[in-house]
């Protein structure tokens, strides 16, 4: 179709392949005089995971900021199942279907489970909570997941690394948001919670959800993704499918040594 | 099969030992056991009427401005928010009834003289309430600070506005807002609630008890109630999630200054009289009590009973130095004492589930 079906051809995808979910193209973004973001792009399908690498400090944060209406882009095109929006604020994303699992989680420490899942949208009856309701689906989502909680309604605090990015998780599938947008999903976990970790977004991936997911840990990459989106100094250099390339590829993207 | 009955039973009581001591584990509950035992001792100390039938109603109404007060800010609290101008506030509404009175006293209608100096009170603490909010949040004032600053320009704008005179020439109607006994007549029907004193509880008591039920209806039955332990808990992570953490912190400092300027109504009411220092203290007593029932000077924790039961701990420990005959410069040493004993409870409990 357009330019973005374009630009997915040069990255080397079947045309005929379905269209992306999601198409963020020559995003740019600033803070006052640090220009975080320059021309970003990148895109995800359905059942697909994409994985967006670069340096510390190259954007993928906020360009997931962007995506998840915690920051307002300065410029650039987002399309969502092949319609363009504007993204203003976290509902407008969670309205498009889009959930984003921050790097810091964005939990609430001092509430319990329930309160952490239902964070922005609890549910009312006759204008009141609704407790019951969602104590009960609360459970139903953490006996989905197969994590081992204490209770629902356990504070946060009181929980390892491991279960909070359960929590996290659970509180955008629970939604049946159909894009998830992950931020360094096992910077804080050990080795076997990463493990856990990433057959939970493999998961996620056969229930057909498109994901976007930042790691520094490049096996991970290896091991879950489908193709890979370099970002250096706010600019998206390249996107790589995973069956042409490799780790040392990859990283010369990353560092820009091949530019030398 | 007599094994696994005693299996059973084992696990009930343990799941009972379990919900006792998680039961003991709640600040509202251990704050309970704490004023009984509190009241026993007093008791045996030699005041054997504190807190019974005479007393008790007595002490309701001498709480009752507090707890308007302490209810919103227990909430601005867990919002993660304090607010320190109340008593300016309060002051300052007081201050505005009196000059209002002097000058249109005989010009209007009692009645709607009273709506008025009412109205203007209250509006007196939207305002403050608003400046802090928008200041707060809007341009991210410290609050600290700018509640510091709107006490002191409160406080300043109530001496500067009282001029010296404290004003005593109210419409005698206007007392009923203290004073007024609502149940008295049911005391004529029932005898025992004329026994009881409950018919002689005045309109504070109730103003009060309204505003705890409001209070707990909105924080723990309503969407924006968690949306305020959500602000408070993690105020970046609750925008992230949708809330709108703005509106709730200015609703927060609204609501606080309208209750510090209810306060206010309610004290003119009672003495009839609007010097600009009726009150003091008010903000140290009521940010106490709600950290004494639980509410987390970082936010995200605390209940309304907590701030009900800190705030009566407070208001027993007054009256106790003075039914006991003790000096009255020791109360301020038994609160400061108290208080430091919940901080310092608070940091080991948390301490201890931080290692946990
Ligand atoms: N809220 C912010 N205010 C100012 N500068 C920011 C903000 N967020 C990110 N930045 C800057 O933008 C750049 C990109 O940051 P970020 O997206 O977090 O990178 P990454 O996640 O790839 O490590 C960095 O230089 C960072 O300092
Ligand atoms: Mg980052």
């Amino acid at each position: 179709m357009d330019a973005a079906q374009a630009q997915l051809e040069r990255e080397g995808v079947d045309a005929s392949a379905p269209e992306p979910l999601l198409i963020a193209r020559n995003i740019s973004k600033s803070f006052g005089h640090v220009q975080a973001l320059s021309d970003a792009y990148v895109a995800v399908r359905a059942g697909e995971i994409v994985a967006l690498v670069g340096d510390n400090g190259a954007g993928k944060s906020t360009l997931i900021k962007v995506l998840s209406g915690a920051h307002r882009s300065d410029a650039g095109d987002i399309i969502v199942r092949g319609q363009r929006v504007t993204i203003n604020n976290p509902n407008d994303s969670f309205d498009l279907g889009i959930a984003t699992v921050y790097q810091d989680l964005a939990l609430l420490p001092s509430r319990d489970v329930v309160a952490n899942l239902y964070v922005g949208r609890e549910l009312t009856s006759r204008g009141l909570l609704d407790r019951r309701k969602m104590t009960e689906e609360a459970n139903r989502v953490v006996r989905q997941l197969r994590t081992n909680l204490p209770s629902v309604n356990t504070p946060v605090r009181f929980l390892s690394g491991g279960q909070r990015q359960a929590v996290a998780i659970a509180r955008v599938v629970h939604f049946g948001a159909e894009i998830l947008l992950l931020d360094e999903p096992t910077a804080a976990l050990g080795v076997k919670e990463s493990h856990e970790m990433l057959s939970l977004i493999e998961n996620l991936k056969e229930q057909n959800k498109g994901i976007i997911v930042v790691s520094h840990n490049l096996a991970h990459v290896f091991r879950i993704c489908d193709r890979i989106t370099v970002l250096r100094h706010g600019q998206t250099v390249g996107t790589l499918i995973k069956e042409d390339t490799d780790s040392t590829e990859v990283v010369r993207l990353i560092t820009g040594a091949d530019l030398l | 099969m007599a094994a696994s009955a005693d299996k059973v039973k084992d696990l009930d009581a343990a799941a009972a030992d379990t919900r006792l001591r998680r039961l003991l584990m709640q600040r509202e509950v251990q704050l309970l056991l704490v004023l009984v035992v509190f009241t026993l001792l007093v008791r045996a100390g030699g005041a054997k009427g504190f807190l019974g039938p005479t007393h008790f109603p007595i002490f309701l109404s001498q709480v009752a401005p507090d707890m308007l007060v302490v209810i919103p800010m227990a909430m601005l609290l867990i919002g993660g928010m304090f607010d320190l101008s109340v008593t300016g506030v309060a002051n300052l509404s007081v201050v505005l009834i009196g000059w209002t009175f002097s000058r249109l006293l005989g010009t209007l209608d009692d009645t709607l003289l009273i709506i008025l100096v009412v109205a203007i009170g209250l509006t007196a603490g939207l305002i403050v309430g608003a400046i802090n909010g928008l200041a707060v949040t809007r341009l991210r004032m410290n609050p600290l600070m700018t509640t510091l600053a709107t006490w002191w320009m409160a406080q300043g704008a109530a001496t500067g506005v009282a001029g010296g005179e404290s004003r005593h020439n109210f419409v005698g109607a206007f007392r009923d807002i203290a004073r007024h006994q609502p149940l008295q007549g049911l005391g004529e029907a029932f005898p025992f609630l004329q026994e009881m004193r409950i018919s002689t509880l005045p309109l504070p008591v109730f103003y009060a008890l309204i505003v705890i039920f409001l209070g707990w209806l909105v924080l723990t039955r309503t969407r924006f109630g968690w949306h305020i332990f959500a602000t408070g808990s993690d105020r970046q992570g609750a925008a992230l999630n949708g809330v709108n953490v703005n509106r709730v912190t200015l609703i927060g400092f609204i609501a606080t200054g309208m209750a510090a300027a209810m306060c206010g109504i309610v004290w003119a009411s009672r003495l009839t009289s609007a010097p600009p220092n009726t009150l003091g203290g008010l903000e140290l007593r009521v940010i106490a009590a709600a950290v004494i029932g639980g509410a987390a000077l970082t936010g995200g924790e605390g209940s309304v009973l907590g701030a009900v039961l800190g705030l009566f701990f407070m208001h027993m420990i007054r009256s106790a130095t003075i039914q006991l005959g003790l000096p009255v410069y020791w109360e301020f040493f038994v609160l400061g004492a108290v208080l430091f004993t919940a901080v310092a409870f608070d940091a080991w409990a948390k301490r201890r589930a931080d290692t946990q």
